[in-house]
């Protein structure tokens, strides 16, 4: 540009500063205290997650439209997305920020929707190394399935043992189908199996092979689960008559309950127990007269997820609160009745025992001609090896799954915690880690530590195995409600799936819950805050004063100038997510 | 055409006519007819000027100085603590040497809260690099404005002209409205030399060294001696394109006056009266009305006071720790060429009481008694019952 010629001293132009040049020569930088930096987080989804799903980023992905690479997100971390898709009891939902803000974003049906939706091979998508090692996993409920997925992952030869005729432990024989359909569930252990895991069913333990048989694997993975019932009435002969909810469940059928006629008593106030009366009912084309159950616990305090107990109240079972049960009578190895009393149940915070008072003298009777004990399960412990350590009728183990055997590592319910689907997951996702340190020789604390999510149980697999972010993410850090800035979002209601209603689905097995469909997922998808996770929504850039936040126009990486960036912190307020943190100048 | 027409509305017709095409503007009492007025005809789609709703008088200033650096023609009114809050601005404006127009109706400044007049809200923005006309009644209002435009445009600085609260704002008057033609014809429109063009980006304002702001300071002084050329010259073609002038100053049978009475504003027009019925009794009294406050028209005031022998200056304002201001403006200027005019300053009518005849009357019996003037100014604080000499 032809320098401008300086207005002469008249009056008939004013003397005004004008420059036509730019002002790069002022370095503003320098004037800087602080100074901005982008990190991604963890989001407080993912940090309550006991899988340690990276959500946002799948939330982000499949928003842009890429529901495949959100599949794979989840992938990376969890060999069942469809199953928790359904059962999940969403810890991710309750810590969701946006609930904070209106309700919390429907999670649950967005892991559903990606893996109903989404197409994707795992062999190519998640990464696979190629490692020597040898493993038994013994077990293919949730936890086992997770240990050889993940094993597998790792690049490992994995062989998976099963008692039973089919794969997949109390995900099939416990779950009910209206709960979980069998199609999802043999398309997910389809694809776990896809990794080159070797299986053997109807294979028990200690009847069908011995320890000594499996001394040629490098290291053993024990998620047996807990396959016995409690015993309610030890010595009572009423055979046939009597039977825990395990039993029931696993084959229904079995036990001529259809007909309506006999009176049905279930006793528990846990899932087993609402799964058993649901599938009764079922069973009995939704006739639900001679059908009871029975818990210690009050209303509040059972112990089955909430959902599952309104879900049962809707379609007409009768649950009776706070009545434990006292005596049975029998008459030539029939049932008669049952003696209950009124009860209260104390359960101590630390320990979590739980503990019946009886409440008064009074017995009352109800006339039973079957009754479904489903007050909890215990480890099948003549089936373990030699000189385990067994403690409160549970392998011990450390939190990483070493047992007291340092070849033998365990997860899922036979090692204690919550008996959910999801912590099962992560438990065998920890025996994975915990193994292939113990195979690689490598301390485990330090490779949890270097991948774990926040201060909290679970840790990044694709951390771990070296997947390639997209950026830098401190998973240290994670991003709760008051990190969001939500001036950028507006409320909106949460969309939930619909449900078959009572009157139909107490008369099949089928789903009850649908998934959302495609324009209401999406609808859900734009409620997502994405915490922690850079967007691209270019606030930064646009609110920043000193047009110092730069965009590689190639790669689309962001950056700043730090010649001219003055660290007013502008752009880490307009960060919506709290990508953007301030650090002081050195 | 003849209206009858409050000062308020008299500022708003002059706006309309001078065709501004941006006008933003805050309300607030006294002036919000004005403001009132001028949304009034943009409803109705007769005004032709985008009006800007904005949150403050520092907004609507700054919204001013913007547009105005676009080359278009800018109109702002405002009172007060509003005046108040845009003086950062003010500087602003006549820094970057654009021409706004700007309507004050003076009113006393809190605290304590007033709504009446008073006129150190403009006088405190003397420094500001603006031009200051002091109006006295409400044909001079709509004159003034339309002034303004061609004034501002010619030397480059933004003007304010200074109604009273209520004594001119509200008061309504006959006044003559002239024909748009007239007023498209008088004013041409406004070509500034550097304009905001994002076809040709430039940084206004931008920081200078030490030795090029004292130029950008001499500047505005040499164009501030220049407008009180200018401001002869637009009102000698006023006058003959529209049959009225009103000058630099208003003189009053000043010429053979002993005593002449020195103000500005609606105590101009008070105080003929007052003179009118001195006269009769045979009193050598006059009056000079300063209706050009900056610049300061000293050379016209010297020329106009040198044959008195006693100067009395009201002033409706009051400069804590000195004096009236017009009375320690004029004493300055006087200073320089007259030496021996004893300058009495009156402070009347704070806050909008009311000076009548009779108080102007009794501020000429007091200079006509006294032989020395004295340091300190002379209030009248009590609606002009008993002047309390200190």
């Amino acid at each position: 540009m032809a320098k401008p010629q300086r207005p002469v001293l008249n009056m008939k132009d004013p003397f005004v500063a004008v420059s036509f040049y730019d002002s790069l020569i002022f370095k503003t930088g320098s004037q800087r205290t602080e100074r901005p930096f982008f990190i991604n987080k963890v989001a407080s989804c993912g940090h309550a997650c006991p899988i340690g799903i990276d959500i946002p980023t799948a939330f982000y992905m499949a928003s842009k439209g890429d529901i495949d690479q959100a599949l794979t997100i989840f992938l990376q971390e969890n060999p069942l997305p469809g199953i928790c898709g359904r059962v999940c009891y969403q810890a991710c939902e309750m810590e969701c920020n946006r609930g904070n803000f209106d309700e919390a974003i429907n999670i649950r049906s967005f892991e559903r929707f990606i893996s109903d939706h989404g197409q994707v091979d795992i062999r190519k998508n998640v990464p696979i190394h190629s490692r020597k090692g040898k493993f038994a996993v013994i077990g293919s409920g949730p936890a086992g399935l997770s240990a050889a997925y993940h094993l597998a992952r790792l690049g490992y030869y994995v062989t998976l043992f099963e008692a039973k005729p089919e794969l997949g432990g109390m995900l099939r024989y416990g779950i009910p189908p209206y709960r979980l359909s069998r199609f999802i569930l043999d398309r997910e252990i389809e694809r776990i199996l896809s990794l080159g895991i070797r299986t053997h069913v109807e294979t028990t333990m200690g009847r069908d092979f011995g320890w000594k048989d499996l001394e040629s694997f490098d290291a053993i993975f024990i998620s047996i689960g807990l396959q016995s019932g409690k015993v309610l009435f030890e010595g009572e002969n009423a055979e046939g008559f009597i039977l825990t909810g395990l039993d029931f469940l696993a084959d229904p059928q079995k036990f001529s309950l259809e007909d309506e006629a006999p009176k049905t008593l279930i006793i528990g106030g846990g899932n087993v127990a609402i799964d058993a009366a649901r599938t009764l009912l079922r069973l009995r084309q939704g006739r639900g007269d001679n059908l009871i159950v029975l818990c210690p616990e009050s209303r509040d305090q059972m112990p089955a997820l909430a959902e599952e107990v309104k879900e049962a109240l809707e379609e007409g079972i009768t649950i009776v609160n706070g009545r434990a049960p006292h005596k049975l009578h029998t008459k030539n190895g029939k049932l008669l009745s049952l003696d209950f009393r009124r009860a209260k149940v104390k359960i101590d915070e630390e320990s979590g025992t739980v503990k019946i008072i009886p409440l008064g003298k009074v017995i009352q009777k109800l006339k039973a001609d079957r009754i479904i004990v489903a007050i909890g399960q215990t480890l099948q412990s003549h089936n373990l090896p030699d000189g385990i350590e067994i403690r409160q009728g549970r392998i011990v183990a450390d939190r990483f799954g070493r047992t007291s055997i340092p070849r033998i590592f365990a997860g899922g319910d036979v090692i204690g915690g919550k008996a959910f689907v999801a912590d099962a997951i992560a438990s065998g996702k920890m025996g994975a880690l915990a193994i292939s340190c113990f195979i690689e020789g490598r301390d485990i604390e330090t490779q949890f530590q270097a991948n774990q999510i926040g201060n909290g149980q679970s840790f990044s697999f694709q951390h771990f195995i070296g997947a390639p972010g997209e950026n830098s993410v401190d998973l240290r850090k994670v991003v709760f409600f008051d990190q969001i800035n939500t001036l950028f979002f507006s409320e909106s209601p949460r969309n939930n799936p619909d449900k078959l209603e009572p009157g139909t689905r107490i008369k099949t097995f089928e789903e009850i819950t649908s998934g959302l469909d495609v324009g209401r997922m999406e609808e859900e998808m734009s409620r997502c805050f994405e915490c922690g996770i850079c967007t691209d929504c270019e606030n930064c850039l646009d609110f920043c004063p000193d047009i110092s936040v730069l965009r590689d126009a190639k790669s689309g990486v962001y950056s700043f100038h730090h010649d001219y960036c003055k660290g007013c912190g502008i752009c880490s307020v307009a960060c919506a997510r709290n990508v953007i943190e301030m650090v002081r100048e050195k | 055409m003849r209206r009858f027409l409050s000062g308020n509305h008299a500022a708003a017709y002059g706006a309309r006519l001078a065709r501004p095409q941006v006008i933003a503007a805050y309300p607030i009492t006294p002036q919000s007819p004005i403001y009132e007025k001028l949304s009034e005809w943009d409803s109705e789609g007769v005004l032709g000027a985008r009006m800007m709703r904005v949150e403050s008088e520092h907004s609507a200033m700054a919204a001013c100085i913007s547009a105005s650096l676009t080359g278009v023609r800018t109109f702002t009114a405002t009172a007060s603590q509003g005046l108040a809050l845009m003086h950062e601005l003010l500087h602003f404006a006549s820094g970057m040497r654009v021409p706004i127009v700007l309507v004050n109706v003076n009113r006393a400044l809190a605290a304590p809260w007033s709504f009446w007049s008073e006129q150190t809200d403009s006088l405190s923005q003397r420094d500001t690099g603006w031009l200051q006309f002091y109006v006295s009644d409400n044909q001079e209002v709509l004159d003034t404005v339309i002034q303004a435009y061609k004034i501002s445009e010619t030397v480059f600085l933004p003007t304010m002209v200074v109604l009273e609260a209520f004594y001119t704002s509200h008061f309504m008057e006959p006044v003559e409205v002239p024909e748009q033609e007239l007023v498209d014809d008088f004013l041409s429109s406004f070509q500034p030399t550097f304009k905001l063009d994002t076809e040709k980006p430039a940084a206004f304002s931008q920081t200078v060294t030490q030795s090029e702001y004292g130029k950008f300071r001499v500047h505005r002084q040499m164009a501030m001696e220049y407008a009180q050329e200018v401001v002869q010259a637009v009102d000698k073609e006023f006058e003959e394109r529209f049959g009225r002038g009103h000058g630099l100053l208003e003189c009053y049978r000043q010429e053979d006056a002993e005593i002449v009475l020195v103000t500005a504003g609606t105590f101009g027009c008070t105080a003929k009266v007052a003179i009118d019925e001195l006269r009769e009794k045979g009193k050598k009294v006059g009056m000079v009305r300063i209706r050009l406050f900056r610049p300061f028209p000293k050379l016209r005031l010297i020329e106009s006071l040198k044959h008195a022998r006693k100067i009395a200056v009201i002033d409706r304002n009051l400069s804590p720790g000195q004096e009236g201001i017009f009375c320690e403006e004029l004493k300055s200027a006087l200073y320089s060429r007259v030496n021996g005019i004893p300058v009495f300053g009156f402070v009347m009518g704070l806050g909008g009481s009311n000076v009548s005849p009779a108080h102007i009357k009794r501020v000429f019996g007091i200079t006509e008694r006294m032989q020395d003037a004295p340091l300190k100014p002379i209030l009248d604080l009590e609606d002009g019952n008993g002047i309390g000499l200190s």
